[in-house]
């Protein structure tokens, strides 16, 4: 596989071209996945050929990268430390976007909880990872929580930065409208607020996951836990072990990418199809 | 000036000789703070009318007169201003259609209508009748947002009459719609309200409009140097169906209703 690889790019690059033109049968162009494979297809060849020119043992090509990402994978270690780390992932990712969007929404709806805790949204949105990660483990030691919490903290702000704006948005028209008509709290929340809060709250996933699972990575490494790709990397780094630091980081945004396509992406499509 | 309505001797008294009073309202005074430089300012002063049950009212006056003021204060929207508003019903159902359609844009038609009563409510059942009878049928499951403003609208009048309310508000339902469109809402607004009759009131700056739906016209203004309308005019309005239809019938009627200052 590494060797066929190694050599296969351009003509691989050139037939999936050729068999866009062909299924396309008089679209305009190769669609939109279409363009994300040939640009992704591209870029894997130059990076064959920089590492071919290259020759360093620092500076690995796509064949090297790819096998041992095959061979964690049917060793089962990838899977333990992906798995890990996407439990991380997901419990401070659904933490940070409750209690943000908690926050935002209280900041949002209430002038004087805006007015006052506007100067420690700034602060806290200011503050850098590093160091709410750093204390957070000097304070509370240690643990699987203290990872999952260090996290959360990092992307709550974000969270309700745009929750805030969010319930800024709200019409005062509809609200009006679900007074008069007497829909109750509960219908209201249902079918007036939570509809007009969901592309606030779908932009703060979207962006939420991409911040949220690169910081779980520095709190692995830091935190000195023995599971999860964050330890993986921090571990072949300090041998200078390159193509083990890509093979993970390539799996992982792999993942990353089927949870965006797969899941956020056409929730929002969902979320937006009344639109005109 | 309560006093002399309830004995029903003054001017208007022919307006609600027909019927008991479904609704009274008594607003002393209404002010609106200062606003972005605007000084503090008395919109509504010294305003008691009676609104006989199964009238239709139409509030007239020129813009900036209270007249959607007025009419969120009798909705319940507005609770800031000195006086009172008294329902005849201890329980009264409001149904308001306001300025903008105010739809759920992601609803679809039918839900939207469906929304403002109970889940499992018997006069969902009427829901495809009122759908067809304002007009959308074949539009049911379609986004307001897909739909024409007109469109909307009969969405929006079909919410209102399907709670089946004992008052009916109307604010300007009827802006930005080109002439035929707007008359045509008018006719459906005329006709829902004679198969299902009940207390309107409607508020709109239309001299036209006031006496082709109203069987009564209240006219706001200035009265007082210092500011604030009240009631400037009071008239019934006694036209026959065929008589709404005919231009010059309403031409007369508006000349006779508006006249004086």
């Amino acid at each position: 596989m590494q060797q066929k690889l190694d050599v296969a790019p351009p003509p691989v690059a050139v037939q999936r071209r050729h068999d866009g033109a062909v299924s396309r049968s008089g679209a305009r162009g190769p669609g939109r996945l279409g363009w994300a494979m040939l640009s992704l297809l591209a870029l894997v060849a130059i990076w064959a050929l920089a590492a071919a020119i290259a020759q360093s043992r620092h500076g690995p090509g796509p064949g090297t990268v790819f096998a041992l990402v095959v061979r964690e994978a049917s060793s089962g270690a990838l899977w333990l430390h992906l798995g890990a780390t996407l439990l991380r992932v997901a419990a401070a990712f659904m933490a940070a976007m409750a209690i943000g969007s908690a926050i935002g929404l209280a900041m949002g709806r209430n002038r004087t909880v805006d007015q006052f805790f506007d100067a420690w949204l700034i602060l806290f949105l200011n503050l850098p990872a590093l160091v709410i990660i750093a204390l957070s483990y000097v304070w509370l030691g240690t643990y699987e929580t203290t990872a999952i919490i260090a996290v959360a903290i990092n992307k709550i702000p974000n969270v309700a930065v745009q929750m805030r704006e969010g319930a800024r948005a709200l019409s005062r028209d509809l609200d009006e409208m679900a007074t008069v008509y007497r829909l109750g709290w509960w219908k209201t929340l249902r079918h007036v607020t939570v509809p007009q809060l969901a592309p606030f709250f779908a932009a703060a996933a979207r962006s939420g996951l991409a911040l949220v699972w690169k910081i779980v990575l520095v709190v692995e490494a830091l935190g000195g836990h023995s599971v999860g790709v964050g330890h993986q990397i921090f571990v072949a780094f300090q041998s200078f072990d390159v193509p083990m630091i890509l093979a993970y980081a390539l799996a992982f945004i792999v993942v990353i990418q089927l949870v965006e396509h797969g899941i956020l992406q056409p929730m929002q499509a969902r979320l937006n199809r009344w639109k005109r | 000036m309560r006093a002399d309505t309830l004995d029903g001797n003054d001017r208007d008294a022919q307006t609600r000789a027909d019927g008991p009073v479904a609704l009274r309202i008594a607003v002393a005074a209404k002010r609106w703070p200062p606003v972005a430089g605007r000084p503090a300012h008395t919109v509504l002063r010294d305003l008691d009318l009676d609104i006989t049950a199964r009238s239709f009212v139409v509030l007239s006056g020129p813009s900036g007169c209270g007249k959607s003021t007025l009419l969120n204060i009798v909705a319940g929207l507005d609770r800031d201003y000195d006086g009172a508003i008294t329902f005849a019903d201890p329980d009264p159902r409001l149904a308001f259609i306001f300025q903008s359609p105010r739809l759920l844009p992601w609803r679809t038609v039918e839900d939207n209508i469906a929304l403002v009563l109970p889940d499992g409510d018997p006069r969902r059942a009427r829901i495809p009748d009122l759908i067809a009878r304002v007009g959308l049928t074949g539009a049911e499951t379609a986004y307001p947002e897909r739909l024409s403003l007109g469109m909307q609208r009969r969405v929006a009048i079909a919410r209102g009459f399907v709670v089946e309310p004992t008052i009916l508000l109307m604010d300007e339902p009827f802006v930005s719609l080109d002439d035929p469109t707007a008359d045509a809402l008018r006719g459906l607004v005329l006709e829902l309200w004679h198969r299902q009759p009940t207390t309107v009131l409607f508020v709109t700056h239309d001299r036209r409009e006031a006496v082709r739906l109203a069987t009564r016209v209240v006219r706001l203004g200035t009265v007082r140097d210092d500011g604030g309308s009240s009631l400037v005019g009071d008239t019934a309005v006694d036209l026959s169906v065929a008589a709404r239809a005919d231009p010059e019938a309403l031409a007369a009627e508006q000349a006779r209703v508006f006249a004086g200052p």
